[in-house]
């Protein structure tokens, strides 16, 4: 499987070279070209019950497309929605976290499932499931804005809804920044306050910040 | 007639250096600076024949409907600086007369003034690209600039390509194209989330853009409180 990412770290784009046969899975509807004769197919994410409980809970797609490789190789390009950069992880049979906006494509190796967090997670401004990706092959997932990636080893406060992706080896709980005044007046509201060992993503914007400062230009 | 592209990068800008009797057009509202000896006229009407429903069809199209014409006063050196609304890339392309240009989706941004700009009917199928049911075609010999939300890229077409729809930006004439599910039934490409795509087939060139406007529009329109 060849590709490449183009465009980061403002647009980043991913580019698949299908060798015949070849399969990816993308986040519906990120199909931007391709080789007319990829096949495509819907397919229902970590089954029936838990993709219709994704749905209703957390507002993401019921399904996943599946792209393959025709007789002669061909060409798929997928984009976000939103813009930012994209960067991969590669799993060797390890497990890896994605908040819900921030997976893009997997290898046909990925197994894909839908988890539920617990109700903390609701807080989190990122909905009560994240995807699990498991077993070997490569994962994709995109930012709003620039990705930094942090290597943890003890604790770091991260601003709910700037976290894209982490391994889950990290624990988190959610919380105030420090006091009851400084929840209420910092401006940061809850914060999530990870821990343990490991690899975590963020994104330098977030979308509800977007959405809060366009907010009072609409007007009727 | 010189056309600089500004700056790399997520924020692009063309700069169109006018000379003698140049004339430059764009869509109302893209010019952001200009010489002190350039003159803007606004007309309905490019190069040919036309006018208000002209007008009127570039509305449709998802277009201005009055254009800016530039043109400097005392003949001599003039410069024009022009910005599309989102952030992305600026694009020229270079007509040769041989093939017409389409654009959609609003990329158009400006033209030489040699260059006539009509609006096409695309009829049902344009419809169905989500797009708009009129594309705007450049005629003639100049220079020509699309803009784009992200980055653009240009594709060779021999034979076949799909595009999702609010992915295109401008496309040669010899190509011609299909609107169509993607996958093999119409069941799953609207289970996969991409619906409708187009399908160029022949021989020539597609300006793609990284990113989809109007996606990026769906995403953030249900956030924003309610109008009215």
């Amino acid at each position: 499987m060849r590709s490449e990412i183009v465009g980061n770290p403002d647009y980043g784009e991913l580019i698949f070279h299908l060798a015949p046969g070849e399969t990816v899975r993308a986040v519906s509807g990120a199909m931007n070209w391709m080789s007319t004769d990829v096949g495509v197919k819907a397919r229902l994410m970590g089954g029936f019950v838990r993709s219709f409980a994704r749905k209703f809970l957390g507002g993401a797609s019921l399904f996943i497309s599946e792209f393959r490789g025709p007789s002669n190789g061909g060409q798929l390009s997928l984009a976000p929605t939103l813009p930012g950069a994209i960067q991969s992880v590669k799993l060797d049979g390890g497990t890896f976290w994605l908040t819900a906006g921030s997976f893009l494509s997997a290898t046909s190796g990925i197994d894909l499932r839908t988890k539920f967090y617990g109700f903390r997670a609701l807080f989190s401004g990122k909905g009560a499931f994240l995807i699990q990706a498991s077993g070997r092959g490569e994962v994709w997932f995109n930012a709003y804005g620039a990705l930094i990636e942090r290597e943890l080893d003890g604790e770091l406060i991260v601003d709910t809804g700037h976290v894209c992706a982490f391994d889950p080896s990290l624990d988190y709980k959610i919380g105030g920044m420090g006091g009851l005044k400084q929840t209420l007046f910092s401006g940061e509201g809850l914060v999530m306050k990870f821990s343990g060992r490991g690899c975590i993503y963020l994104q330098t914007r977030n979308l509800g910040g977007t959405v809060g400062w366009l907010s009072p230009f609409c007007r009727g | 007639m010189q056309i600089e592209i500004l700056s790399r990068g997520a924020f692009r800008s063309a700069l169109v250096h006018l000379e003698g009797s140049d004339t430059f057009i764009s869509e109302s509202g893209a010019m952001f600076r200009a010489s002190s000896n350039v003159d803007i006229d606004v007309t309905t009407r490019t190069k040919g024949k036309g006018g208000l429903l002209r007008g009127v069809k570039r509305l449709l199209g998802g277009e201005s409907f009055f254009m800016s014409k530039y043109r400097t006063t005392d003949g001599g050196r003039g410069e024009v600086g022009l910005a599309p609304t989102l952030p992305g890339e600026v694009h020229e392309i270079t007509l040769d007369g041989a093939s017409e240009w389409i654009t959609a989706g609003g990329s158009y941004l400006g033209s030489g003034g040699d260059i006539e700009i009509d609006t096409q009917f695309q009829g049902v199928k344009g419809f169905f690209t989500g797009e708009s049911m009129f594309f705007m075609v450049a005629r003639g010999v100049g220079p020509m600039l699309v803009s784009a939300f992200g980055t653009v890229r240009e594709l060779e077409v021999d034979g076949e390509l799909t595009i999702d729809t609010s992915h295109l930006v401008a496309y040669e004439g010899s190509l011609q194209y299909t609107v169509g599910k993607i996958a093999g039934s119409w069941v799953q490409s609207f289970l996969s989330g991409e619906g409708l795509a187009i399908h160029f087939q022949g021989r020539g060139r597609v300006y793609v853009q990284s990113h989809a406007p109007s996606e990026f529009g769906r995403r953030l329109g249900p956030l924003l409180p309610q109008r009215g």
